[in-house]
């Protein structure tokens, strides 16, 4: 029995992989990012339609709930989402700093 | 040897003049301010005085003025560079003691206003403390004031050093790049002018926090 949640979250998975694609397909992202967004939405496709895999997981990391590994994965997947913002954010920053010293030097004033 | 004086001012309309004035009278002519986006009359008032003035578009803060600057002093010839800052807390006569012991050989000197903490309020010699610690266990150079403006380099240190961090970490990154480039390096003390205004100028805790992240991430970065 396959309940509206489990297909609004399948095609939401199908839609943010679909959207993927068309990123790398414009040379946005590179097949590395391609392929951790792909992992992702596949195991959340799998996970959701096939609610025992968590738990084989979970035996496996001696986790007692497969629910909690989800929780688990998605914290880290978070924590490390978060963190490349951070450093690309960074990058961001070091380049802006270059632009704006450029006109300054052009524009000096003695 | 032409010695060059790199002043970064962030909204300092009210020392700013007196600052520059002050070097001048020691004999310090060859001055470079970076305007970093101040909204207040900095610019004006410094465009005013006969100085080598660069703007900034966007405040980048203390990091990217001070690479601003030494780029500027660089491209001028400048043989020794020093770091002044612009609250008016340093004094213009100090500058002697590290350009002399420039001129003795060291890469890089930094003037500690920790090696006689007096009149220095006892909450800022903590910080300045931590500062120090956190300085060293990054970057594994140990200063007695890490977070010092005033500094001077050869021209050959400042070439040498680079820095990619914008705000208030610039300091510990410095000391950072005396490790990497195995310069050499002395500190001599120097007497700062503590006033009310000069002191509402330093860092916060929320803004050391803050520093502390930026300054792991560069570690870790590279």
């Amino acid at each position: 029995m396959i309940s509206i949640l489990q297909i609004v979250v399948v095609l939401f998975a199908l839609f943010a992989l679909s959207r993927a694609f068309l990123r790398f397909k414009d040379s946005k992202i590179t097949k590395k990012e391609l392929a951790l967004w792909a992992i992702v939405w596949i195991a959340a496709i799998i996970v959701i339609l096939i609610p025992g895999t968590t738990s084989i997981v979970a035996k496996m990391l001696g986790v007692t709930r497969g629910a909690d590994v989800v929780v688990y994965f998605s914290i880290i997947l978070l924590f490390y989402l978060v963190f490349r913002v951070y450093v690309k954010l960074e990058s961001i920053e070091q380049e802006i700093t270059k632009v704006v010293r450029e006109v300054a030097i052009k524009k000096k004033k003695k | 040897m032409k010695t060059y004086i790199v002043v970064p001012a962030y909204n300092e309309e009210r020392t700013i003049v007196s600052v520059i004035r002050g070097l001048k009278k020691e004999g310090y002519d060859n001055i470079i301010v970076i305007d970093d986006g101040s909204k207040d009359r900095t610019y004006k008032l410094v465009s005013k005085e006969n100085v080598i003035l660069l703007h900034h578009v966007f405040n980048r803060g203390l990091g990217a003025a001070l690479g601003t600057g030494m780029r500027a002093a660089i491209e001028e010839d400048a043989d020794i560079i020093v770091t002044f800052d612009a609250d008016g807390q340093h004094n213009p006569k100090d500058i002697r003691r590290l350009t002399e012991q420039i001129k003795k050989g060291n890469d890089v000197v930094i003037g500690s206003r920790l090696l006689d903490t007096k009149g220095m309020p006892w909450y800022r010699v903590v910080q300045n403390f931590i500062g120090n610690i956190v300085t060293y266990l990054l970057f594994g150079v140990w200063t007695t004031d890490s977070q010092s403006g005033l500094r001077a380099f050869s021209r050959n240190a400042a070439q040498k050093i680079r820095i990619k961090t914008n705000k208030m970490e610039v300091s510990s990154e410095i000391i950072g790049e005396i490790g990497r480039n195995k310069l050499k390096f002395k500190e001599v003390p120097i007497k700062p002018i503590y006033t009310k205004y000069s002191l509402s100028k330093g860092q916060s805790l929320l803004v050391g926090i803050k520093t502390f992240l930026k300054l792991v991430l560069r570690r870790i970065m590279g």
